[in-house]
């Protein structure tokens, strides 16, 4: 074998290796919490379970989904994510096209305004008093309207518009493309990519907020799912906490009864809320490859 | 189907870049006119103001007799073929070509019978169903020539369609686009750099540099009868030969050799003062001919440094004055280095140019004014 070959054939076994070690450290992780969340949550505090559940028991997830109002605060989750994230991204391309165009008046100036808003954060309390003075705080709006822009994510579509063949946009122009419709029909279709990171981004950023139905909402019947797991685990923390303080006084019978710890009560909760999300990935996945503009234009 | 009058246009950039200066021309119904010119010289530019990509910094257009200036590109009825095809990469070949009439709600049916007919035109009625990342570089600038026929606008830019292509489609796309407009009959504009596409497709040729029109010409006007010495440099492969040289008592000096001009030469020369002046003598390669004895008066003697054949020609290479000359032979003869050769100079077809001004001092049977005349009177028969 010539010296030239053992370069490549060496960087790419240094590349499997990567990343097998890449998917194992997100994996196992997975697989760990998945046995816990089946697994009897006493017993699990022993201690040495691993990818497998030890003693078997739904007793997790039936704490879980005990819970009331789950089913409303479901749909709250599916509403915010599904509204919040076609709105958002909507918006977010719009913005992002606009700030493409060279002859916008002020581009330079809308740009700096949009990034500005990076570098200082209001805090909590200044932006609950702006949502309290827009009415927004305890509506559903508040999940939405607040979240319809991210100047990250502006930025990184910008980014991706402007570096699609700009002879293109030309061409759609001379065709009689209006600005609009040259971003419906040219510029959103060539940038499925960016399109579906962002909305995967947007869409999980939702589903997994808690902050909002936390401090924003004071409903119970407009609190996500994301909030109402949260407050379960923190009341099942302090249960577990007070039930150990207490296990001396506590008859045997009554001991035997608990299955269910914070920790195994998490593990459950993890998967519980994960599962959209993995079940939407397969979906979207075909977007997140390159070369949608091969052919457009000579590279 | 139309005349388009460019009036005193420029382009000029904020940062005191001036893209095009003065472009000021008039381009007859049914013309193809190429615009030639080095990379940066505008005419990339000016095409991009005709369709209105670019704004104008002054100076107007008009179509048909009227103004464009101030019209977005999808209103001035023209079609554009790119040098990158800016396909629509997620339509395919059939949509490509029907989308600009969707855009102006043409009835189906028509938008079927016009993509049809363009599909067949060019040869690619099979590929209409593709994508355009499944076609080869030529298919898909048949698609962008296709979305421009299907149009039918009234004139046709074309900014580089052929350069992204390689050589052998190239000519064979060539001879397509000269047959397609002399089937279509649209006005149309076309952009290159390479000299051979302008000097076989154009009914007239606009050589630019540095945003400057240099001279407008049909190609044998351009060839024969160059405006100055860039022109002459620029149009023809190989390049114009040039020497410097002084006309002194009718006479020339090329090297150590001392040649007599031709009557009508010396005359011409005479009357527009360039007796005994130092002066720029340009000689097309072919006007170079291999002569096989030596004839004082008549020929140079030179020592082959290079000879190159080109099929059934050859090209050689030899130095006057320090300056390479390239002689364009009809053989297929070989020379070896430090051969002795002598050539033969054409004295009808020599041209004398302004060692100042670089402007060519006409010695033909023409002036540059009688040449402006001759080419509107060509298009107002």
């Amino acid at each position: 074998m010539s010296n030239s070959m053992v370069g490549p054939k060496a960087l790419r076994f240094l590349n499997i290796l990567l990343i097998v070690l890449f998917c194992l450290a997100i994996i196992l992780p997975f697989l760990h919490v998945l046995a816990i969340s089946f697994n009897s949550g006493v017993d699990a505090q022993k201690g040495g379970i691993g990818f497998w559940p030890r003693e078997w028991s739904f007793e997790n997830y039936t704490e879980v989904f005990k819970q009331d109002n789950l089913l409303n605060g479901l749909f709250i989750s599916i509403f915010r994510t599904v509204v919040g994230t076609v709105i958002g991204v909507a918006l977010m391309s719009m913005a992002a096209y606009a700030m493409t165009i060279k002859t916008l008046p002020g581009r330079k100036q809308i740009t700096f305004f949009v990034f500005f808003t990076m570098l200082f954060s209001g805090g909590t309390v200044p932006y609950y008093l702006v949502l309290t003075e827009l009415n927004l705080t305890n509506t559903i709006w508040v999940f939405i309207i607040p979240s319809l822009y991210s100047v990250t994510n502006i930025l990184l579509l910008r980014t991706s518009f402007n570096q699609l063949p700009f002879s293109v946009i030309e061409a759609a122009r001379i065709d009689g493309c209006s600005e609009f419709k040259i971003f419906r029909s040219i510029v959103i279709p060539m940038s499925k990519p960016v399109l579906a990171t962002i909305s995967l981004f947007t869409a999980v950023g939702h589903w997994n907020d808690w902050y909002y139905g936390s401090f924003f909402v004071r409903d119970a019947s407009l609190k996500p799912l994301a909030t109402l797991l949260q407050e379960m685990l923190t009341r099942q923390a302090a249960l577990s906490d007070i039930l150990l303080r207490n296990s001396g006084s506590m008859a045997y019978s009554q001991l035997d009864k608990i299955t269910v710890t914070s920790e195994s009560l998490q593990m459950a909760t993890i998967i519980v809320v994960m599962i959209p999300m993995v079940l939407i990935y397969p979906f979207i996945q075909k977007y997140f490859v390159k070369g949608i503009t091969v052919g457009s234009i000579k590279e | 189907m139309a005349k388009i009058e460019l009036k005193h246009m420029y382009k000029d950039y904020v940062e005191g870049v001036h893209a095009v200066t003065d472009f000021d021309l008039t381009i007859e119904n049914e013309e193809f006119i190429v615009l030639v010119g080095p990379s940066g010289c505008g005419k990339s530019t000016t095409l991009r103001m005709i369709a209105g990509l670019e704004d104008i910094s002054s100076g107007e257009i008009y179509i048909d007799g009227k103004k464009q200036n101030n019209l977005h590109p999808k209103d001035r009825d023209i079609a554009m073929v790119f040098q990158n095809y800016a396909l629509y990469p997620h339509m395919n070949v059939y949509d490509n070509m029907a989308f600009g009439l969707k855009m102006r709600k043409t009835p189906k049916e028509e938008i079927d019978r016009r993509v049809k007919n363009a599909a067949r035109i060019l040869d690619i009625e099979q590929l209409l169903e593709r994508k355009p990342k499944e076609l080869s570089g030529g298919q898909r600038q048949r698609v962008a020539l296709g979305r421009a026929i299907v149009r039918e606008a009234k004139v046709f830019l074309m900014d580089e369609p052929l350069s992204n292509l390689d050589a052998k489609l190239r000519f064979q796309t060539r001879a397509e686009i000269t047959k397609l407009h002399r089937n279509l009959k649209a006005t149309t504009i076309y952009v290159t750099h390479d000299q051979t596409e302008a000097m076989s497709m154009a009914t007239r040729i606009v050589v630019m540099k540095d945003g400057l029109i240099q001279q407008i010409g049909t190609p044998k006007e351009i060839y024969t009868k160059p405006a100055n010495v860039f022109v002459g440099k620029f149009i023809g492969s190989p390049a114009m030969n040039f020497i410097n040289t002084t006309v002194k008592e009718n006479r020339i000096k090329i090297g150590e050799h001392s040649f007599e001009l031709p009557k009508t030469v010396q005359e011409k020369l005479k009357s527009q003062g360039y007796s005994n002046k130092d002066m720029l003598l340009g000689i097309r390669p072919e006007d170079l001919e291999l002569v096989h004895e030596e004839k004082k008066d008549l020929t140079i003697s030179v020592q082959v440094e290079l000879s190159e054949l080109m099929g059934a020609e050859t090209l050689v290479y030899f130095k006057i004055q320090n300056e390479t000359i390239i002689s364009k032979i009809n053989s297929m003869d070989q020379f070896e280095a430090g051969q002795k050769v002598q050539f033969g100079i054409n004295f009808d077809q020599i041209h004398f140019f302004d060692r100042d001004t670089e402007l060519r001092v006409p010695t033909l049977d023409e002036t540059l004014t009688n040449q402006k005349t001759k080419d509107k009177d060509r298009f107002t028969a």
